[in-house]
């Protein structure tokens, strides 16, 4: 039942359905249904907030540490320091969200073509 | 498939499991675990955006639309807004954001072979660059902050030994351990 298993038009449009959109929309939905039901101040809420948080910053983790395509090659090193330096910009200039995006590009950038000179 | 489910990490999730060759079932299960942390983010942010007469199809139009872009958007800025046009302000806000990026995420498929591997590299990049500082500036309080600390760190360590498992047990761990810190941290 893999994605190319069956050879018909409608099954990769089915599959994207099932696995995508409805195993995501449904999390939306119940989100609204509890809506204002749930007090947000709540011990509950803040757990599932900080659980929400670490996964995102999980999926953030992975994007730098285990990077596909052009950025695979580069050294960890390089896109750990890149990001660390953009995000102390960031803090430094009042959470100004151009200041990480300058200094980690530029960081980042400058340090390709040095390895690559 | 950016217009039907606007949620980054679910599409790379399911990319993974379409690119290795999962079932149908394997996929939604990997995707349901990604996805449930919108939950969270619907029920925290819809509060602030309903009006005493938004109907219950503008909610669920609107929590379709909400990604980590669009959701500190609205955490920070909704405040400012009067609570009769939230709703369409916050709307606008989604439709913005869906529209310019179908256009740039097309153009980038046509263009991506073409250009040179040292600007994906840099495009790519962008991505947990802007994450990062978006979710530290969406932080309500230092617990938050702990929890993206902590993310940050499981994550990919998880990963390194089980990449089928990283992301909800990275997201447990990380939520875990700034939740007992924070619980700790109000005892003292």
């Amino acid at each position: 039942m893999s994605f190319h298993a069956i050879d018909a038009w409608w099954w990769s449009w089915l599959y994207i359905t099932v696995a995508g959109v409805i195993a995501n929309g449904m999390w939306r939905a119940l989100g609204v249904v509890i809506g204002d039901r749930l007090d947000e101040e709540s011990e509950f809420m803040a757990l599932v907030r900080a659980v929400a948080t670490g996964l995102v910053a999980a999926v953030i983790g992975n994007l730098v540490v285990f990077p596909v395509g052009a950025l695979a090659g580069t050294p960890l090193a390089l896109r750990l320091g890149a990001l660390a330096a953009g995000f102390v910009a960031y803090l430094l200039a009042g959470k100004r969200m151009i200041a990480a995006i300058l200094v980690t590009e530029t960081i980042l950038v400058a340090g390709i073509l040095a390895i690559q000179l | 498939m950016t217009a039907f489910i606007w949620a980054l990490p679910a599409m790379v999730v399911l990319i993974a499991q379409i690119a290795s060759g999962a079932s149908i079932f394997a996929a939604f299960l990997a995707v349901t675990l990604s996805s449930v942390r919108l939950t969270p983010m619907v029920v925290a942010l819809l509060p602030e955006l309903k009006g005493p007469r938004t109907r219950k199809a503008t909610l669920f139009l609107m929590a379709n639309f909400i990604a980590v872009t669009s959701w500190v958007i609205g955490m920070e800025r909704a405040r400012s807004i009067p609570r009769d046009a939230r709703a369409a302000w916050f709307l606008g806000v989604e439709a913005t954001l869906v529209g310019a990026n179908l256009i740039v995420v097309t153009a980038v498929y046509l263009a991506s072979a073409g250009l040179p591997p040292l600007a994906n590299g840099a495009l790519a990049f962008l991505m947990p660059t802007y994450f990062l500082a978006s979710l530290w500036t969406s932080a309500r309080d230092s617990s938050a902050h702990a929890a993206l600390v902590a993310g940050l760190i499981v994550g990919p360590l998880v990963h390194a030994f089980a990449p089928q498992g990283d992301l909800p047990v990275a997201g447990l761990a990380g939520g875990l351990a700034a939740f007992v810190w924070r619980k700790a941290r109000a005892w003292r």
